[in-house]
C-alpha cells in the first residue's frame, strides 16, 4: 500500500478514535461495518478455520477495540484502526483454538501488521480476560449488578424485577455477595493470567 | 466501618454519587489504603466492561449507518434539482397547453362584410389588431389593442377590444392580465356569458 495513502487513512482513523472516545456512536457503528470486511479476508486466507470463529474472533476483536477506546486506553494510534482489530483477531483466534498458534499475521495489500507496544498488547489481554469474565457472570448477580451500575436502579426497582427475591433486605445483602464474589473471582483470574492490575493504569 | 460501609462509598464513588469533598476524602483514603485500592480499580473496571458491552450491542444490533460522501450528497442534490425542473417544466407545459385550448376555443375573427364598401377608420383599425392575432402575431396585436384600450365607453369596439385582448394575453401565457380584462367584460351584453365560461375555465 503506498505510504502516502496509509498515513492518510491513519490521521483519519486518529480523528475517528477521538470521536468514538467522546462517544459518538455512529462512528464506531460504520468503524464496526466497515472492518467486517475482516471476516471474509481471515476466512480466504485460512480456510481450515471455522468461519464461525472468525466471526466470534471479529466480534470480541471489535469489542476489545471499543471497550480500549472508551477508556482511553487506546490514545495515539501508530497504524490504522481495521489492522488494529485484526490483530486482535489474530490473539483471540489463538485463544478459541490453540491450533491456530502458526497464524502469521496477515499483510497484504488490505490489511497491514499494526506496530502494538508492549502496553498495547497489556490492554488487549487485560480486556480480552476482562471480556470473558463478565460474559461468564452467573446470575442473579449479572442483573443485579446491572440494573444497580448502568441502569441506576434502587434496590427496591430491582427487586420488582427478581420475582425470586422476596424481600428488600434478601435483594441488599444478595448484591452484597455478588460484588464481593465477583472481584475476588476478578483478581483470582487476573492472576492466573499474569496479569498485574496496576500496569494497567485505570 | 463495616464491610458494607465500605462497599457503599465504593457504589457511590464508581456512580459519581459523592460530593466534591467526599470524593477527595475518599481518594485519600484511597491513597493510604492498598486493599482498598485493589478493590475500587477491580470494581471500576469490571462496571466499565458491562457498560462498554452494553454500549457495543446496542451500537452493533443498529443497522449500518450510511455516511454520505460529498459526492454522493452532490449526486443527491442535483438529482432532487432535476426533479424539481421536470416538475415546474412538465407543470408549466400543462399550464400553458390548456391557455392555448382556451384560446383557440375561443378565438373566433369577425368576417367583415368587404360588398358594403370601404370600413370606417375606427373598424379599419380595431380589424388591423384583430388580423395579428389571424396571422399568430399576439405581440403586435396586443400593441395595437393597447391603442384602442384606452378609446372611451362610447366607442363601438370598446368591449370587443377588450376580449380580444384577454385573448391575446392568453396565447402569451399571462394568466393575470387576461384575467383582469375578462373582469372588466362581466357584465358585457355581449360577451358576459363567454367571458363567465372562460373565467371558470382558467
Amino acid at each position: 500500500m503506498e505510504k502516502e495513502k496509509f498515513n492518510k487513512q491513519v490521521d483519519a482513523d486518529q480523528i475517528r478514535l477521538q470521536r468514538i472516545y467522546e462517544g459518538n456512536e455512529r462512528e464506531f457503528n460504520r468503524l464496526f461495518y466497515e472492518c467486517r470486511s475482516l471476516i471474509s479476508i481471515w476466512h480466504s486466507r485460512y480456510r481450515s478455520l471455522p468461519v464461525e470463529d472468525i466471526e466470534s474472533a471479529f466480534s470480541d476483536a471489535s469489542m476489545i477495540c471499543y471497550s480500549n477506546i472508551r477508556a482511553g486506553k487506546l490514545g495515539l494510534l501508530s497504524g490504522r484502526l481495521i489492522d488494529y482489530i485484526s490483530g486482535i483477531m489474530r490473539y483471540k483466534l489463538y485463544d478459541i483454538n490453540a491450533s491456530t498458534k502458526n497464524l502469521i499475521p496477515i499483510e497484504d495489500t488490505v490489511i497491514t501488521d499494526y506496530p502494538y507496544t508492549h502496553e498495547d498488547v497489556g490492554n488487549i489481554k487485560m480486556r480480552i480476560v476482562v471480556n470473558k469474565y463478565v460474559n461468564q457472570m452467573k446470575e442473579p448477580c449479572k442483573t443485579i449488578l446491572e440494573k444497580f451500575y448502568l441502569d441506576g436502579l434502587s434496590y427496591d426497582k430491582i427487586l420488582s424485577l427478581l420475582p425470586n427475591f422476596n424481600s428488600l433486605r434478601a435483594i441488599v445483602t444478595r448484591s452484597y455477595k455478588c460484588k464481593k464474589e465477583i472481584t475476588e473471582g476478578f483478581a483470582i483470574t487476573l492472576k492466573n493470567n499474569d496479569i498485574d492490575l496496576y500496569q494497567y493504569k485505570n | 466501618m463495616t464491610e458494607q460501609e465500605i462497599q457503599d462509598n465504593i457504589d457511590d464513588y464508581l456512580l459519581n454519587k459523592m460530593s466534591v469533598a467526599e470524593k477527595a476524602a475518599f481518594e485519600n483514603q484511597l491513597d493510604n489504603d492498598g486493599e482498598l485500592k485493589k478493590k475500587v480499580a477491580l470494581q471500576k473496571i469490571l462496571v466499565d466492561e458491562m457498560l462498554y458491552q452494553k454500549e457495543f450491542k446496542r451500537i452493533t444490533q443498529r443497522k449500518k449507518v450510511m455516511p454520505f460522501t460529498f459526492k454522493q450528497t452532490m449526486a443527491i442534490v442535483w438529482s432532487v434539482a432535476a426533479i424539481f425542473i421536470g416538475v415546474f417544466f412538465i407543470n408549466r407545459t400543462i399550464v400553458y397547453n390548456r391557455y392555448d385550448n382556451l384560446y383557440s376555443l375561443n378565438l373566433s375573427i369577425p368576417a367583415y362584410d368587404e360588398v358594403r364598401g370601404e370600413p370606417d377608420v375606427q373598424l379599419k383599425d380595431f380589424q388591423n389588431a384583430i388580423s395579428y392575432l389571424k396571422n399568430n402575431q399576439p405581440n403586435q396585436a396586443k400593441d395595437a389593442l393597447l391603442m384602442l384600450y384606452t378609446k372611451p365607453k362610447d366607442y363601438p369596439y370598446y368591449d370587443a377590444v377588450r376580449w380580444y385582448l384577454a385573448l391575446t394575453e392568453l396565447k402569451l401565457h399571462n394568466k393575470s392580465e387576461a384575467e383582469k380584462y375578462l373582469n372588466e367584460l362581466v357584465d358585457s351584453e355581449v360577451y358576459g356569458e363567454k367571458v363567465k365560461k372562460l373565467l371558470e375555465k382558467l
